[in-house]
């Protein structure tokens, strides 16, 4: 039995360590085994330390625990409050207990059992109804020594209940159900009386201080119910049990429950069958209490708070602007921290970029020389092409307008100069002819032959006129008629190419 | 509801370790975006520099895959001979002027007269670009006058040099015959002109 897992409940408490092995199987809980340690136990932790004892009697190396607590001053109390959240309920919770109990800082948990709503259902609210609380509380102390029950971690502690708790467990266990039932767990500190209404605990009485160190006798136990009973018909409107569990060792039984049902006329029958003692029923009870996946179990171990309990308490009140502050810090943190990483990258790439550049324009240079040559061979040919074609387009221009003047057209001058887009000319010469008819026709047929020329553009008659020194005797002879013009026009730079299909 | 300064200060005094987290989160909140702020701004003309260096990497990259080395002894080819010469050292402007007169008197113009003149009023002639030595409209012109045929002035022009870009041509007639005027400007090398 040495599995690393294996599972275990315990009752501790000063007259006693019980411990119980159990297996969970399909069909439920099964014992494994059972050992106690009988004896008073000075302080819990003389008690926990017997339990160590226990397990490593049991060459137990790693497992899982469920406690039940009785004495060390564990306490329980059992309540009736209106619903509320945890925060609304704590400190309620917190007086009663100091009252009840006179403890001025007690550490103590509380879970909710059953609703009892007593208002009309058009006033029925399951949000403000009264539910039970059930209450366990210990010293600092107490609860301190659990902390530290098992040091090593080997042993998980799944719980640290209260023996009232634990019954109750073993009462919905045995089916529970709604008629009046009293639980009589007889453990060696005295016997533990539990009373249930309609399925709900409502009244859970310890052993009297007075019988702690003797096993009580079975006319005092029963003395013990009879004024149990007697209270929760009081408490309760008239109550009665009608039924009672019954939970004491085997050479008990029979005499017990015949001087219950003799004396108080309620049927007997056993609580937790299968176990050789109550102190082991009560350990089940533990585990039941652990198990439970319908309610919160009861629990005064100090748990470690889990990432969602610190997440809660980081999500609640003053802290949750502490929180949101902190967030904000932190992701703006990671924001300037990732700009900042960025731009560093972007830096040492760009210098490592740049020293590529240096060494690859240091490795091309020779290559760019030569490129840088051959760019300026080709310009300086290109150049040499279109001066020649520029000079050739102009005289092929001048030399057209000269060849097309008329009989009687004679130049005086002629001017070219480079414009921003060409060539700028101007002609100033006479026409002459037999009759004005002649000169004028003369001198139409000579415009618009220049007009007509290719490359030759915004020609235009500027001036047009007859000379002031009489007819021309120098061309036309004697009776011509002379006329002066000028004529200007435009020559294009080059040439513009042929466009195709023109005639 | 909205928190008023009372509040705060309430809330300050009843929660102090909180509201001094609170303080020290939201400097550190303030903090860490200025600082994330100007790391942003900065890396905006970072990141573009880098496209730009990366531009200039390919660039050269692609310029060394696509060039071709020349084969042996071509550089020699690669010259255009003197008289395609399109720039003139200002040292060598009379000799320029030789050249002209020269040409011009080749082509059977009379009386020809070759000076050195002020620029051209004009429009200025396109001059070439280029890599090696850069090419400029120099700051004097030459002016030629001659005599003769206007189609030998128009054979003179079509000879011009490339180192001269033709500027002008004024032709006269009196009783006297034909008279021409060509202004020419001259192309020479740029940062000559201080030794000239």
């Amino acid at each position: 039995m040495s599995s690393a897992k294996r599972t275990f409940g315990a009752l501790v408490s000063h007259d006693g360590v019980c411990l119980v092995e159990y297996a969970v199987e399909r069909t439920g809980i099964r014992v494994v085994g059972e050992w106690s340690e009988s004896g008073h136990s000075a302080s819990i932790g003389d008690a926990l330390e017997r339990l160590r004892g226990l397990l490593s009697a049991n060459d137990v190396r790693g497992g899982s625990i469920a406690l039940a607590i009785d004495q060390f001053g564990v306490f329980h109390h059992v309540m009736m409050l209106p619903g509320a959240n945890d925060d609304v309920l704590r400190p309620v919770v917190r007086r009663e207990v100091q009252r009840v109990f006179g403890v001025t800082d007690p550490a103590f948990v509380f879970t909710r059992g059953g609703m009892q709503e007593r208002r009309a259902p058009g006033r029925a609210d399951a949000r403000t109804a009264p539910r039970q609380l059930f209450v366990a509380g210990a010293s600092r102390e107490t609860v301190d020594a659990l902390a530290s029950a098992f040091p090593e971690k080997r042993v998980y502690v799944d719980i640290a209940t209260v023996v009232p708790k634990a019954i109750h467990s073993l009462y919905q266990a045995s089916g529970g159900g709604v008629e009046p039932t009293a639980v009589l767990v007889c453990l060696d500190g005295g016997p533990h009386l539990s009373f249930f209404l309609d399925g709900r605990l409502e009244l859970a009485i310890d052993p009297p201080i007075a019988l702690e160190g003797d096993r009580p006798s079975p006319s005092v136990i029963v003395d013990q119910v009879e004024r149990g009973a007697v209270y929760f018909r009081q408490q309760f409107r008239g109550a009665e049990a009608t039924r009672l569990l019954l939970a004491t060792r085997e050479n008990e039984y029979a005499e017990l429950a015949a001087a219950i049902e003799q004396r108080i006329g309620v049927r007997v029958s056993p609580l937790f069958e299968g176990t050789s003692s109550p102190e082991a029923v009560v350990a089940m009870g533990a585990v039941l209490e652990a198990r439970n996946e319908d309610a919160d179990a009861l629990d005064l171990y100090p748990h470690p708070p889990t990432i969602a309990d610190r997440a809660a308490v980081l999500m609640r009140g003053p802290n949750l602007a502490v929180s949101a502050a902190v967030a904000a810090a932190v992701i703006a943190g990671f924001w300037a921290f990732s700009q900042f990483t960025a731009l560093s990258t972007v830096r040492r790439e760009t210098t490592a970029l740049r020293a590529a550049a240096r060494s690859s324009a240091q490795a091309v240079e020779p290559m760019r020389q030569i490129a840088e040559r051959r760019a300026d061979f080709t310009r300086q040919a290109a150049f040499v092409e279109q001066s020649d074609a520029e000079r050739a387009t102009l005289t092929a221009a001048l030399e057209a307008i000269a060849e097309e003047a008329p009989v009687g057209v004679h130049f005086d001058s002629l001017r070219v100069s480079r414009s921003a887009a060409g060539w700028s000319g101007a002609i100033d010469g006479q026409t002459s002819g037999a009759t004005t008819a002649q000169s004028v026709r003369s001198l139409e047929t000579f415009f618009n032959a220049v007009r007509a020329k290719p490359g030759v553009s915004s020609a235009s008659l500027d001036q047009f006129n007859y000379p002031s020194s009489g007819p021309d005797t120098t061309h036309a002879g004697n009776q011509s008629v002379g006329l002066v013009f000028r004529i200007t026009f435009e020559i294009a730079r080059t040439a513009a190419p042929a466009a195709a299909g023109t005639p | 509801m909205p928190m008023t300064v009372a509040d705060l200060k309430a809330f300050s005094l009843r929660y102090r370790v909180h509201a001094e987290c609170i303080g020290v989160a939201l400097f550190a909140f303030v903090a860490f975006v200025g600082v994330g702020v100007a790391a942003k701004r900065r890396l905006a003309p970072v990141r573009a520099d880098q496209v730009s260096v990366s531009m200039v990497e390919s660039e050269l990259s692609n310029f060394r895959t696509a060039f071709k080395p020349e084969p042996v002894g071509h550089d020699v080819l690669m010259a255009l001979p003197d008289s395609f010469a399109i720039s003139v050292p200002r040292a060598n402007r009379v000799s320029l002027a030789g050249d002209l007169a020269s040409r011009a008197e080749q082509v059977g113009l009379r009386n020809v007269r070759v000076n050195f003149a002020p620029p051209d009023s004009s429009a200025a002639p396109e001059h070439p670009e280029f890599f090696g030595a850069p090419v400029s409209v120099a700051d004097y012109g030459v002016a030629v006058e001659c005599g003769g045929s206007f189609a030998a002035v128009l054979s003179f022009v079509d000879q011009l040099p490339s180192s001269v870009a033709l500027q002008r041509i004024t032709a006269v007639r009196d009783k006297a015959g034909s008279h021409f005027l060509v202004m020419l400007a001259v192309f020479e090398s740029a940062g000559s002109a201080q030794h000239g």
